[in-house]
């Protein structure tokens, strides 16, 4: 694609050329303008944008690491505080009163199922994630990046321990039926012992798997997609494997 | 309800209907990032905690234009503070220092008293795929992104600092930032 603007003409090509530099805000300013434009027009470019954007972040992580001073949580927290409400006067303070707690009880009636199921969810949810965390910051754990098997576009790590581990995955394809998730220690020889199944729905989940009572042994792990919850041996797809 | 086990996303939305607790969660997350990064930009910590005050204010005044399907919100915060550092330094007439970055060691998730586990996979994950990418860079590459990204130096700027030609920095910017991209997409496991 190649366009016209008003001072400069600029291909594609020119733009993939121009874009590690506009990501990081080193373009002069007629350059930045032109491929801005550019963009704005042009979507074949926004997984290379993404992607050098995200380069950023990992710059950033990488800095080493100092801590603010405690006061600047409480100028924060204050410079936010809300400032206490100014009660109305007469007939005006009444209505306006009986309509908020109207709006409110409606609020309330509409709601209510919704919230309640939602804080089921929520609890559950803390509760895995309290102890992956809890798992994540014990002096002795390991993390350990799981790829993903070719035509897989699940993502994942494990995080274990001599006696616990934990995989965090995001992105696993669905189930149907019976299939579950089957997690597989692999040791020096090739050989699979189970971890456990699991099932999965829709966006990320931590599954706590046990580890083996001879961990020493093995050095990988896999997840496959099993048929059912019966494999004493991998019969599906690998989804993702790692080396420990 | 545990705010402190809520994702990044769940907490933003807090924010925008004005829940301060929700902001405090997100500030004990990241503000030892988002500071580390000021820091590193300005290296002034008086400087470097108004930056810092400044960002997470900014969250609690625009929290409901964050969308999550644009994006992570700590790629957010730190956009925002790194504008407004490099703001700072143009605004003093600061000439920016060394540019060499001081890469922390081990599993340090840069998350302070409160981790959520997107912190602990998804910083663990880059600052590791950063560190060993950044690491197999030449150093002329690896001085030209710095000096773009803390400095906030265009290329022309860099040039003129390194007395070097200024297609040399462009071929030495873009060779190592298609480095770095190919090394974080092989790595990039879980973001």
């Amino acid at each position: 694609m190649k366009e016209n603007v008003e001072e400069a003409t600029v291909t594609c090509e020119e733009v993939e050329e121009l874009l590690p530099a506009y990501a990081l805000g080193a373009l002069g300013a007629g350059e930045a303008a032109t491929v801005a434009r550019h963009l704005a027009r042009c979507f074949r470019h926004a997984d290379s944008l993404d992607a050098y954007e995200a380069i950023g972040d990992g710059l950033a992580a990488a800095v080493r690491m100092v801590s603010p001073s405690p006061q600047l949580r409480t100028r924060l927290l204050r410079s936010v505080a809300a400032p206490p409400s100014t009660p109305l006067q007469g007939r005006r303070r009444s209505y306006v009163g009986w309509a908020v707690a109207a709006a409110l009880a409606a609020l309330v009636i509409a709601f209510g199922a919704w919230g309640l199921s939602l804080q089921r969810q929520i609890d559950n949810q803390a509760a895995s994630r309290a102890r992956f965390l809890e798992l994540a910051r014990r002096p002795d754990a390991h993390m350990v990046p799981l790829e993903a098997a070719e035509g897989s576009v699940a993502k994942g790590m494990l995080i274990y321990t001599d006696s616990e581990a934990a995989v965090w995955a995001v992105a696993l394809p669905p189930l149907e039926g019976t299939e579950v998730f089957q997690c597989w220690w692999i040791d020096k020889d090739g050989e699979r012992v189970s971890g456990g199944s699991f099932v999965a729905g829709e966006g990320p989940g931590i599954w706590f798997i046990p580890m083996p009572s001879n961990a020493e042994d093995f050095d990988g792990i896999g997840i496959t997609l099993e048929p059912d919850g019966n494999s004493a041996d991998p019969r599906g797809p690998r989804i993702l494997s790692g080396d420990l | 309800m545990e705010y402190a086990q809520l994702d990044d996303a769940t907490l933003v939305t807090l924010v925008a209907r004005r829940d301060e607790a929700a902001l405090a969660v997100l500030y004990d997350r990241y503000s030892r990032l988002v500071y580390s990064v000021a820091m590193r930009i300005v290296g002034q910590r008086q400087l470097a905690e108004d930056i810092t005050l400044d960002a997470f204010q900014k969250v609690w005044q625009a929290a409901d234009t964050f969308r999550r399907e644009r994006g992570r919100f700590v790629t957010w915060l730190i956009s925002m503070t790194r504008h407004r550092a490099i703001d700072e330094l143009r605004r003093l007439g600061v000439r920016p220092e060394g540019a060499s970055v001081e890469l922390s060691q081990g599993i340090d998730t840069g998350a302070s008293r409160e981790d959520s586990v997107e912190d602990v996979v998804w910083l663990a994950h880059k600052r590791e795929a950063v560190r060993r990418a950044l690491a197999g860079l030449p150093q002329p590459q690896r001085e030209a992104l710095e000096l773009a990204y803390f400095c906030g130096l265009t290329q022309q700027e860099i040039a003129e600092r390194l007395t070097t030609p200024l297609g040399t920095v462009k071929t030495r910017m873009r060779m190592g930032m298609q480095k770095l991209r190919r090394a974080l997409e092989e790595a990039d496991a879980v973001d």
